[in-house]
């Protein structure tokens, strides 16, 4: 803009005043927005020297004698601490300093943990040490303000949550994630206030909900399967928040709530369409009361009234005015659970027409809309719904032959019409 | 200015303990060196790498089961105590297993059972890892392989212990040090 005025200037289309005036909102809005790049490098440096400290230290020195290495352990640890206090000092208000120096501080920490363990053999397994490294990181993101140390401590509890959980054999709780999660959350509540067009705004918005979904099956141990109740309740969650967020959204960012709350549950109902995953739910369950007692049923209560307050609470909003399905399919799922333990094949089928009645809602919104990516979505559902009904069902070739082909020209038809529509409307 | 200084004392104080951790580490090593018992385990070991801390030993040990009564419902990936003894052959032996910690008078390390036979019950030593300078990883493998396939020797970790507490002190490969033997460039003969 700047570099037009003296065009404009000189071609009297604007005063000098409206030239000042201009130039001047510019100078102060470049003063009060840091220069982003500068951030960028300032945290991707921080991120290879600290990974490339780990990987130094990992060579693991022999020639060294043990003291001389003991205190080089502790040095990147203190270099950390008194770059911070320096920042904490001098550079306040600096978000490049402050996000760099964080960032280095807490890989010094690893460093310095694995470089006394490797020193000293101290064994130790690896969910420990993750955890007492997140631990003495985690004030580092209340006091520094570090957004990229937020979002390194998330992975590092999501890891530490699958290495326990996932990756031991015999299993082993992963508890101490949930805590850890909920010490995050009033960093990312002052965040998304305090700087809602910030981008370390939208990786918190997705790294948050990526991480309990990965987390969520690691409280699964003996009756996995009601761990499908929870996910649905989960995503249930996150797609009422992505909904409400759609309606407060100040810029057109999608909410990544609501992708992973809606295009999530879709994908799990298609785990659940299948005939003999209920066959054998029938077939492998104990009595109703061993599944009362177990963590996997508390976990699915807990997310099940979660997900009905922010029922409660988006109906208040909306008043009830428009019947949206995705707003119950985690309640229908507990009705299908109930009926599938009774052993009727009547769950299977209505996994199926969620499935295909979500896909024609998505298809005739697309329609409305004029929106060639839903309408597709929505087809895209339905084929691949019939596509895994042809697992289950004895169709002959014929029939299925001909399904296909009039889902393909249904394809072909409604692009084109959607394409027409829109050549139309333009003229 | 005084939210700044509050912030500054709380920043020192998560500086300090995040100093206090690493030391503690240390401090612990050295204790229980100078206070634990020093115990010889048989052992058995192959080389996987730590992508964080390194590249160690993982070690398995051979004495690590024990007869129990089917009645006592143990369950797979449980932490219990092993009370530790020296066997005829002067190698460590789990004298009992028990879930409530013993008292600070006997030598015993909390483990988590690895499996559960009829009558038998294998448990996983926490003291599992060895590391070693990243040149030598390989060749210390090869080597302790070697030994596993064929060549008759004794190899054992030489681990202190107290009150639950444990370091592994040395790789002890028919008589020498593993360090020595990889620092020296050392054949292994029986």
């Amino acid at each position: 803009m700047i570099k037009y005025l003296p065009e404009l200037l000189k071609e009297n289309i604007i005063s000098q005043d409206v030239a000042d005036r201009i130039s001047g909102y510019y100078q102060t809005k470049n003063e009060q927005n840091p220069n982003r790049l500068f951030i960028v490098f300032g945290i991707l440096g921080a991120f290879l020297v600290g990974l490339g400290l780990i990987l130094i230290i990992a060579h693991n020195w022999d020639e060294l004698s043990r003291p001389v290495k003991s205190g080089l352990a502790f040095l990147p640890l203190i270099v950390g601490q008194v770059l911070c206090g320096y920042v904490l000092m001098k550079k306040n208000d600096n978000i490049s300093w402050q996000e760099g120096t964080s960032t280095f501080l807490f890989f010094a920490i690893g460093a310095s943990i694995s470089l006394i363990s490797q020193i000293y053999n101290i064994s130790g397994n690896l969910s420990t040490f993750i955890l007492t490294w997140m631990l003495l990181s985690l004030p580092l993101i209340y006091i520094m303000r570090s957004s990229f140390t937020s979002l390194l401590f998330i992975s590092g509890i999501t890891y530490y949550a699958c290495n326990t959980g996932y990756w031991t054999y015999p299993y082993e709780d992963a508890y101490l994630y949930w805590p850890l999660m909920l010490l995050i959350v009033p960093y990312y509540i002052l965040l998304t206030r305090k700087k809602a067009e910030s981008n370390f705004v939208v990786f918190h918005d997705w790294i948050i909900p990526l991480s309990l979904i990965i987390s969520l099956g690691t409280i699964a141990k003996n009756h996995s399967v009601l761990m499908y109740i929870a996910y649905f309740n989960l995503l249930g969650v996150f797609y009422f928040i992505g909904d409400a967020k759609k309606i407060k959204a100040t810029s057109q960012r999608t909410s990544s709530y609501y992708v992973l709350g809606y295009f999530g549950t879709i994908i799990l109902l298609f785990f659940l369409s299948f005939e003999h995953f209920w066959t054998n739910f029938y077939l492998n369950s104990p009595p109703a009361v061993v599944y009362l007692y177990s963590r996997e049923f508390y976990a699915s209560l807990i997310l099940f009234v979660l997900a009905l307050v922010f029922l409660v609470r988006k109906s208040k909003r909306t008043g009830n005015q428009t019947f949206n399905l995705m707003d119950f399919i985690f309640m229908i799922i507990i009705i299908t659970f109930i009926i599938g333990y009774s052993g009727t094949s009547f769950s299977f089928i209505l996994i199926n027409l969620l499935i295909l009645s979500t896909g024609i809602t998505i298809l005739l919104n697309g329609a409305k809309t004029n929106h060639l990516g839903l309408l597709n979505i929505g087809l895209l559902i339905i084929t691949a719904l019939v596509g895994y009904r042809f697992f289950d069902t004895d169709l002959s070739f014929l029939t299925r032959g001909i399904l296909f082909i009039i889902l393909g020209v249904g394809f072909f038809y409604s692009n084109y019409w959607i394409l027409n529509k829109r050549k139309v409307n333009e003229k | 200015m005084k939210n700044k200084n509050l912030l500054l004392g709380v920043f020192v104080l998560v500086a300090l303990i995040q100093l206090f951790v690493p030391g503690k580490m240390i401090y612990d090593h050295e204790r229980i060196i100078s206070q634990g018992r020093e115990y010889k385990f048989k052992m058995a070991a192959y080389d996987p790498s730590d992508f964080i801390r390194g590249k160690y030993l993982n070690i398995n040990y051979t004495n690590n089961e024990i007869l129990i009564s089917k009645k006592d419902g143990w369950d797979n990936g449980e932490s219990v105590y092993v009370i530790l003894n020296v066997g005829n052959d002067g190698y460590a032996m789990i004298q009992s297993v028990s879930r409530i910690m013993p008292a600070s008078n006997v030598s015993f390390v909390k483990v988590r059972i690895r499996s559960l036979g009829t009558e038998k019950m294998f448990v996983e030593y926490p003291f599992n890892k060895y590391f070693l300078d990243e040149s030598k990883a390989e060749k210390a493998q090869k080597m302790i392989n070697d030994i596993f396939h064929g060549k008759d020797l004794v190899c054992y970790a030489r681990v202190s212990i107290n009150e639950g507490d444990f370091v592994i002190q040395d790789l002890i490969i028919n008589g020498l040090s593993l360090n020595y033997i990889l620092k020296e460039g050392k054949e292994i003969t029986k």
